[in-house]
C-alpha cells in the first residue's frame, strides 16, 4: 500500500519518462494487437468478399437425381440433409451457414398438336420470383403459368385450357414475364427454365410452366425427369470457422453412398481454395510485419528503461543500504517500468483493437465485424513479456551495481559493452539477410512475404554501423570545432563524441525509418500496380454489361447516347481463351478506355487506322429476291446456283436456292423467297452436286440484284458497285465503273465450290493487337465475334489491352459485326463509359437496353485492396510510419533528457557569457545531427532495401500479366512524405531545443551533478 | 568474540582505484567501539572518514583486515545477509543530504520506505514513523515532500529514517553539515536520546566541535589512521600497530616534520625530546 504510493509519486515525479516508457509499451502492445486482430477481422472480410464475388454455384450446391419424379424429393432431400449435417458438425451450423434449400422437380409436358416438348417445373416459392403480365400463378392441381413469348407463340391466353399428352387439361392460371435467372434462387437453372431469352439457345426455346406440385404428382405413369435441391450459403452468416467443412463439402456429397446416382455441382471447394490462399498472402506479412515492430518497440523499451532506470541509480543504491533484498531492490527498481508494462497490457490491446476498428472500417469490407480474438490477447501478452525481458536486460547493469559505485565511481573501470550489442545485432542481421539471399527468398520471380524482412534487418545492420561512424565522425569533427567555428557547434559535436546513448538512439531511429521508407515505397508500388491491374481488367472506369436486342445497333445507341464522342464506347468482345477479340468504336475507345495502365500515350493514334472506308453491306428487304446473270462459260454445267443470306442475328448463313444451271452463253433470271430479312448478303456461290464432286471453271457476269417491295422489282442499291465483290480465291472480279455489272471468272480448286463473296469490310481487319500474343506477325488468325475464325492484320502493338492485357486484339466494331455477318450471339455486349456513368445508364435505359451489371475500375482496385497482401501492405505502412514517429519521438526526448540533465553546464555557460543564441545553436544542432543522421541513415537503408527485395513484396493472390506491373514508387509521394517527415522532425527537435533552452536558468547553479 | 563490541576494526586497508592510480584511504585503522558508545569520528577532509563509515556500513570489501559489527565479520557474510544485517543493525546517514531520501517522497513515506524490509505491521510502521517525525519536530511535515524540505529539516528527517528500524548501531556521516546551531543541537540531541532511550551505538563524522563534545569519545582519523582519541575532553594519541603514533597538530610546533626526536623510556611511557643537529642554531 505504502510502496504503491511510493511508486505512483516516483511515476509522476519523473512524469516525462512515464510518458515515454509508457507510450513506448503501449505501443508494443498495441502492435502486437493489431497485428492479430486485423488478421482475424480480415479473414473475415477476405472470406465474405469471396463468396460475395463468387457465383451461386461457388457458394452453395445443387444436387440433381435423374429419374422418375413423383414422390422422389422426400429421399432426396432427407439424404442431402444428412450428410450435410454430418459435414458441418450438426443441423445447426447447418441451418445457420445455408440459405433454405429450394426444391424443384422437373418433367416435360408435350404438346402433341404443336409438336412442343415444353418443360413442366414445380419449384419451392417459385410464385414469389415471377412477375405476371396477366393472370397469378398456378395454386391448384393442373394449373400453370407460362411464359409471355411461349404464350405469344402458341396464341394462348389467361385461363386457356391446353392439353398436354400426359393427365389432363392445364389451365393457364397466368402469363408470367421471364425473370432476371441470374438470381441465386435459380441457381443456374435459368438455361433450362428460359431458354427463349437466350440468345443461341440450344434446347427447344420454350420456357417452362410453372405449376404446383400437386400436378406433376398426379401426371400418369410416373414420367421421367430431375429431381433438384439447391442451396446457397447465407453469406453474411457464414464465419471463417466454417470454412474448411464446407471445402470438404464438395467430394463428401459427391462420394456420399446415399447420395448414389445423384450429380452435386458445387464450387465451393475452389472457392474454399481461393479463400485459403487469399488468407495465407496475408497471414505471413502479418507475422513478419508485427514480429519486426515488435523487435522495434522491445529496443526502444530496452533503451528508454536503460536511461530510466540508470537515472534511479542513486535511489536503488538507498534501498540496498536500507537493507532491501535482491529482490526488494529488483521490484524497487523496476517497479515504474513494470508497473507501465502491466497497464500497457490491457490499454494496448484495447488501443490496438480500436486502431484495428479504425483500419478495418477504411480497408476491409463494410460490416466486418472486429472482435479482440484470443488471438489479439495473446499477442498483446507476448508484446509485454518481452517488455519485461528487455526492462531486466536493460536494469541489469544498475541493480547489480555496488552501492557504493552508484556514489562515486569506485574500483572497476567503466568499460563500453556497447558493441557485444551492437555485434550481436549485427550478426543475427546479416545471418537473416544471408539466410534470405542464398534461400531464394528473394528475387523478382519468387515472391515472398519474408521479403518484407529484408528493410528490418538491412535497417538494422546500416543502422548498428552508422550508429557507431556518428561518433567518430563527431570526434573528427571535433577537431576542427575546437580550432574554429562558435561554441554552438563545438559544445553540440563534444556531447555526440561523447554519448554511446545518443547513437543507440540513432540506431534505432534509423531502423524505424528504414522500415517506415520501405513500406512507404512497397505500399506505393502496390497500390499504383493494383490500380494498374484493376484498370486494365476492368477496361474502363465504368463497364456497363448490356444484352441490347438482337435488331438493336448498340454502336448507333451510344452515338445517339453521347454525340460527344468522350464519354462512352459500344464494346463487343468474344473470349476464345486463346485471344480475346475487343471490337469497338475506336475513336470512342480511345478517349474512354483506361490506356494508361497499358503504358499507351497517344491512344487516338493508335486505333485511328481500324477504320478505313469500305463498302456498305448489301441488304435485302422485300419478299423475294431477283438475280440476273450471263453464263458466258460454266464448266461443268449443271452446277446448283445459290445466294447466301444472313438474317440478322441468325448464327448461320441461309442459302436461297436459285435453281440449277444446265447451259452456258445464256442469260438467265432467278427469283427466290426471303423470310425473317433485313437479310444481309453473304456470297453467291456455284455448288457441284454431292455426286460429282470436281474442278469447277466459269466465267459469268451479275448484271442485276432486286428485291420485291411492296408488289414491285427494285434493284437493290450499290449491289453492283465497284469493289462490293471479290473472290478471295481467284480474285477474278471485276465490275464497270457505273455500278451496273460485275464481272467474275473462276477456276475453283476442287472440292471448294466457287464463291463470289460480298466485299463489305477490310479483309484481314485492320487490328492492335497486344504484344504478347502479337508476337511479331503481320497478320493472326483468331475468334471473332461469331465465335468464326477470324484474320486480322496488326496495325499497332500495345502492351496492355484494356480488358484484356495480355491477349485482346482490338479492331473496329463495325468491321467486327459485318465479319460476324451480324451474330453477335456468342460475344459479349458492353458499354465502356468515363465520367458521368449515371447518364449513359440513363440513355441506356431510355433505348431499352437492359443493363445486366456493371464494373468499374475503382471497385475493382478496392477489392484487389481487400486481398491480402493489399490489406498487408497497409498494415505495414501504419505499422512502421508509427515505429518510425515513435523512435523519432524517442530520440527527440532521450536527447533532450539528456540535456536537460546538462542544464547546469548551459546556465553556467550563460552565467560566464555565453549568448543565448549559441547556446540554442548548441542544442538544436545536436539533436539535428543525431536525428538527421539517423534519418538519413534510414531512408538509405530503406532505399537500398526496396533496391533489393522491392520486387519480392507480394502484392496480389493471384499474379497478374508481368508486362503491367512497375517496381518504381512514386517519386512526388516518396520526397513528399519522407520530406515532410523531415521537416517534422525538425520541427520538433528544434521545439525541443526551445523549451530546454526556456528551463536553462541561473537556477540551475545550485543543483548539482547527478 | 566479545558480544559487547560493537565494531571492532583490524588493521583495516583499503585501497581506491585500479592498478597503477592507487589511492589508499586507510592504512591499518584499528578500532573497537563498545555497545552503547557514542563516537566521533574527526579529521581533516580527504581522512578517510566517510571510507571508514562505508566499511562499518559493509559497502566496501577491505583490501585488508577486517570489520566486524555486531559480532559478525562483514567480508564472510552474503549479500542477503548482509541486507539482513543492514535492516536489523545499521542505520546509515549518508554525508549529501539528498541521497538519504526519496525526493519524491512524503516525509513519512521516506520513514516507511526504510522500514519495509522489516516485519512490523503498517500500522506498527506508521506509528513509529510518526513517533519518529514528532521526536525531530516534523509532526506537521509528514505530508510534504522530502525533496521540498529546507536543508535542515532534510537532515533531521534523514536522521530519524536511519532510526527507523531501531537499529543497533548508527552511522552518522556529517549530520550537521549544513545546520545553524540551533538545528544541529536538534540533530546532536536526536542521535543522544537515541543512544540514552534504545542503547543505540553511534559513529559520527563530524568536522563539528560540538558534535564532538556531545558524544562520549572522539577517535581523530589523519592520513587514513587513527592518529588520536579523545575522552571527556581528555585527549590521547594512539600508537600503531607498527609503532607510529600521530602528535596532535598544535604540538608540530614543537616537532616540526622532519625533526630528529629521542624516545625516552621511563616508567609510565616514553617522552620525545627534540635533537638539535650541529648545523642548526638552538
Ligand atoms: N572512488 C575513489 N577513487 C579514488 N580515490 C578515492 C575514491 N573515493 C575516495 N577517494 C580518496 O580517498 C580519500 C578518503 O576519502 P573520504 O571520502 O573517505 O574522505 P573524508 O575523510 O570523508 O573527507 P571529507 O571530510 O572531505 O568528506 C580521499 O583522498 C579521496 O580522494
Ligand atoms: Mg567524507
Amino acid at each position: 500500500m505504502t510502496g504503491a504510493l511510493t511508486l505512483l509519486r516516483a511515476l509522476l515525479h519523473r512524469a516525462g519518462t512515464t510518458v515515454v516508457i509508457l507510450v513506448v509499451a503501449l505501443c508494443a502492445t498495441a502492435a502486437a494487437t493489431v497485428g492479430p486482430t486485423y488478421y482475424v477481422a480480415a479473414r473475415h472480410s477476405i472470406l465474405q468478399d469471396t463468396l460475395t464475388a463468387t457465383s451461386v454455384v461457388g457458394r452453395g450446391f445443387q444436387a440433381v437425381r435423374q429419374g422418375p419424379v413423383q414422390s422422389s424429393i422426400g429421399a432426396l432431400d432427407s439424404n442431402v440433409t444428412h450428410e450435410l449435417d454430418q459435414a458441418l458438425g450438426g443441423p445447426a451450423t447447418v441451418r445457420r451457414v445455408f440459405a433454405p434449400a429450394v426444391l424443384a422437380l422437373e418433367a416435360t409436358a408435350f404438346f402433341p398438336n404443336l409438336g412442343e416438348n415444353v418443360p413442366l417445373v414445380w419449384r419451392t416459392d417459385v410464385c414469389a420470383h415471377l412477375r405476371f403480365r396477366s393472370g397469378r400463378c398456378g395454386t391448384a392441381t393442373g394449373e400453370v403459368a407460362v411464359s409471355a413469348s411461349l404464350a405469344a407463340l402458341n396464341h394462348w391466353q389467361t385461363g386457356q385450357r391446353v392439353q398436354a399428352a400426359r393427365g389432363g387439361p392445364l389451365t393457364i392460371s397466368g402469363i408470367y414475364l421471364p425473370p432476371d435467372a441470374s438470381g441465386d434462387y435459380w441457381f443456374s437453372r435459368g438455361g433450362v427454365y428460359f431458354p427463349a431469352e437466350i440468345p443461341i439457345a440450344q434446347a427447344a426455346p420454350y420456357d417452362a410452366l410453372f405449376t404446383p406440385h400437386a400436378t406433376i404428382d398426379v401426371l400418369s405413369g410416373n414420367p421421367q425427369g430431375s429431381t433438384v435441391i439447391a442451396r446457397a450459403l447465407d453469406v453474411p452468416r457464414v464465419t471463417p470457422a466454417d470454412v474448411d467443412a464446407l471445402g470438404r463439402l464438395d467430394s463428401r456429397l459427391n462420394n456420399a453412398s446415399l447420395l448414389n446416382g445423384v450429380a452435386v455441382a458445387t464450387g465451393l471447394s475452389s472457392t474454399v481454395d481461393t479463400v485459403h490462399s487469399s488468407w495465407s498472402s496475408l497471414s505471413v506479412p502479418v507475422i513478419v510485419v508485427t514480429a519486426e515492430l515488435l523487435v522495434l518497440t522491445w529496443l526502444l523499451l530496452f533503451l528508454v528503461v536503460t536511461d530510466a532506470v540508470e537515472a534511479r541509480g542513486t535511489e536503488i543504491a538507498l534501498a540496498k543500504l536500507r537493507g532491501y533484498g535482491a529482490a526488494r531492490a529488483f521490484f524497487f527498481g523496476l517497479g515504474e517500468p513494470l508497473t507501465l508494462l502491466a497497464l500497457a497490457l490491457p490499454a494496448g490491446a484495447v488501443i490496438g483493437w480500436a486502431l484495428t476498428g479504425v483500419l478495418s472500417h477504411v480497408l476491409l469490407r463494410a460490416g466486418t465485424p472486429v472482435p479482440l480474438p484470443g488471438l489479439g490477447w495473446a499477442g498483446a501478452t507476448a508484446a509485454a513479456a518481452g517488455g519485461v525481458a528487455a526492462v531486466v536486460v536493460a536494469a541489469r547493469t544498475t541493480l547489480t551495481r555496488p552501492v557504493v559505485e552508484q556514489w562515486r565511481r569506485t574500483g572497476r573501470k567503466a568499460t563500453d559493452r556497447g558493441w557485444v550489442f551492437d555485434a550481436v545485432v549485427l550478426t543475427g542481421a546479416a545471418a537473416g539477410l544471408a539466410q534470405l539471399l542464398i534461400g531464394g527468398s528473394l528475387g523478382s520471380a519468387k515472391h515472398s512475404a519474408l521479403a518484407l524482412l529484408v528493410p528490418g534487418l538491412l535497417g538494422l545492420a546500416i543502422a548498428v554501423v552508422g550508429s557507431r561512424l556518428l561518433p567518430v565522425i563527431c570526434r573528427a569533427w571535433f577537431a576542427r570545432t575546437r580550432r574554429r567555428g562558435g561554441l554552438g557547434p563545438f559544445l553540440a559535436v563534444r556531447h555526440i563524441a561523447r554519448r554511446p546513448g545518443g547513437t543507440r538512439t540513432t540506431m534505432i531511429l534509423a531502423t524505424a525509418v528504414a522500415l517506415a521508407t520501405f513500406s512507404l515505397a512497397a505500399w506505393s508500388v502496390a497500390s499504383n500496380n493494383r490500380a494498374r491491374v484493376a484498370e486494365v481488367t476492368v477496361g474502363a472506369p465504368t463497364v456497363f454489361s448490356v444484352a441490347p436486342d438482337i435488331r438493336t445497333d448498340l454502336g448507333a445507341v451510344v452515338d445517339h447516347i453521347d454525340p460527344g464522342g468522350h464519354a462512352a464506347s459500344a464494346v463487343e468482345t468474344f473470349n476464345s481463351g486463346q485471344s480475346v477479340l475487343v471490337a469497338v468504336q475506336p475513336q470512342r475507345f480511345a478517349a474512354v478506355a483506361h490506356w494508361k495502365a497499358g503504358f499507351v500515350s497517344a491512344p487516338a493514334a493508335l486505333l485511328g487506322g481500324l477504320h478505313p472506308p469500305a463498302p456498305d453491306p448489301v441488304v435485302l428487304q422485300g419478299d423475294k429476291v431477283r438475280v440476273h446473270l450471263d453464263v458466258n462459260t460454266l464448266q461443268p454445267a449443271a452446277d446448283r446456283l445459290s445466294l447466301d443470306i444472313v438474317a440478322t442475328g441468325a448464327s448461320s448463313p441461309t442459302p436461297i436456292d436459285l435453281g440449277v444451271i444446265t447451259r452456258q452463253h445464256v442469260s438467265i433470271t432467278r427469283v427466290g423467297s426471303l423470310a425473317g430479312c433485313p437479310c444481309t448478303v453473304r456470297d453467291l456461290q456455284f455448288s457441284p452436286p454431292a455426286s460429282r464432286p470436281g474442278q469447277i471453271t466459269g466465267d459469268v457476269t451479275l448484271t442485276g440484284l432486286e428485291v420485291l417491295r411492296a408488289g414491285s422489282w427494285q434493284s437493290v442499291p450499290h449491289a453492283l458497285d465497284a469493289g462490293q465483290w471479290s473472290d478471295t480465291a481467284d480474285q477474278q472480279v471485276a465490275a464497270d465503273g457505273n455500278g451496273q455489272q460485275v464481272h467474275w471468272s473462276f477456276f475453283a480448286v476442287i472440292g471448294i465450290p466457287p464463291t463470289l463473296s460480298i466485299h463489305d469490310r477490310p479483309d484481314p481487319l485492320p487490328a492492335v493487337a497486344a504484344s504478347a500474343i502479337a508476337g511479331n506477325d503481320s497478320t493472326l488468325t483468331l475468334s471473332g465475334l461469331d465465335g468464326a475464325d477470324l484474320t486480322v492484320a496488326v496495325t499497332g502493338r500495345v502492351a496492355n489491352v484494356p480488358a484484356a492485357p495480355a491477349n485482346g486484339v482490338v479492331v473496329d466494331l463495325t468491321y467486327a459485326e459485318r465479319a460476324a455477318f451480324g451474330n453477335l450471339g456468342p460475344a459479349t455486349a458492353q458499354v465502356w463509359v468515363r465520367g458521368d456513368r449515371e447518364r449513359i445508364r440513363r440513355g441506356l435505359q431510355a433505348a431499352h437496353i437492359p443493363i445486366l451489371s456493371t464494373r468499374t475500375s475503382a471497385e475493382a482496385d478496392a477489392e484487389l485492396t481487400r486481398q491480402g497482401p493489399g490489406l498487408a501492405s497497409v498494415l505495414f505502412l501504419a505499422d512502421a510510419g508509427a515505429a518510425a514517429v515513435l523512435a523519432a519521438l524517442a530520440a527527440v526526448l532521450s536527447l533532450s533528457a539528456a540535456a536537460r540533465r546538462r542544464r547546469y553546464e548551459y546556465a553556467a555557460l550563460a552565467a560566464t557569457g555565453a549568448s543565448r543564441r549559441t547556446l540554442f545553436t548548441a542544442l538544436v544542432l545536436e539533436q539535428l545531427v543525431v536525428v538527421g543522421f539517423g534519418a538519413l541513415t534510414g531512408v538509405g537503408a530503406g532505399l537500398l532495401a526496396v533496391v533489393i527485395a522491392g520486387r519480392s513484396v507480394p502484392e496480389f493472390v493471384v499474379a497478374p500479366v508481368a508486362a503491367l506491373l512497375r517496381y518504381g514508387p512514386s517519386p512526388l509521394l516518396m520526397v513528399l512524405a519522407l520530406g515532410g517527415g523531415f521537416v517534422l522532425l525538425l520541427t520538433s527537435a528544434g521545439l525541443a531545443a526551445a523549451a530546454l533552452l526556456r528551463s536553462v536558468t541561473a537556477e540551475q547553479l545550485r543543483e548539482a551533478p547527478a | 568474540m566479545n558480544v559487547d563490541v560493537a565494531v571492532r576494526c583490524d588493521n583495516l586497508v583499503h585501497v581506491y582505484g585500479t592498478p597503477g592510480a592507487e589511492v589508499a584511504a586507510l592504512r591499518g585503522v584499528d578500532l573497537v567501539v563498545k555497545e552503547g558508545e557514542t563516537v566521533a569520528l574527526l579529521g581533516p577532509s580527504g581522512a578517510g572518514k566517510t571510507t571508514l563509515l562505508w566499511h562499518l556500513a559493509g559497502l566496501l570489501k577491505p583490501t585488508a583486515g577486517a570489520v566486524e559489527v555486531a559480532g559478525k565479520r562483514l567480508a564472510t557474510l552474503s549479500a542477503a545477509e548482509l541486507a539482513v544485517l543492514r535492516v536489523r543493525e545499521i542505520g546509515v546517514v549518508l554525508q549529501n543530504p539528498g541521497r538519504n531520501l526519496l525526493p519524491y517522497d512524503t516525509a513519512i513515506g521516506n520513514l516507511l520506505f526504510a522500514q519495509r524490509p522489516t516485519r512490523r505491521s503498517g500500522a506498527a510502521k506508521r506509528r513509529r514513523a510518526h513517533a519518529l517525525l514528532d521526536s525531530v519536530g516534523l509532526g506537521g511535515a509528514a505530508t510534504r515532500r522530502a525533496g521540498r524540505l529546507s536543508g535542515g529539516e532534510q537532515q533531521r528527517l534523514a536522521v530519524a529514517v536511519a532510526l527507523a528500524n531501531s537499529p543497533g548501531l548508527l552511522l552518522a556521516d556529517e549530520p550537521t553539515s549544513q545546520l545553524d546551531p540551533v538545528s544541529a543541537a536538534a540533530v546532536i540531541d536526536l542521535i543522544r536520546a537515541a543512544n540514552e532511550e534504545s542503547g543505540t551505538t553511534v559513529v559520527a563524522v563530524s568536522h563539528d566541535a560540538a558534535v564532538g563534545a556531545a558524544l562520549g569519545r572522539t577517535v581523530t582519523i589523519r592520513d587514513g589512521r587513527v592518529g588520536s582519541e579523545g575522552r571527556s575532553g581528555e585527549d590521547y594519541v594512539v600508537v600503531g600497530r607498527d609503532g607510529t603514533v600521530q602528535l596532535p597538530p598544535e604540538m608540530l610546533d614543537t616537532l616540526p616534520p622532519g625533526t630528529l626526536a629521542r624516545a625516552v623510556r621511563h616508567d609510565h611511557g616514553v617522552d620525545l625530546r627534540r635533537i638539535y643537529d650541529a648545523g642548526e642554531s638552538q
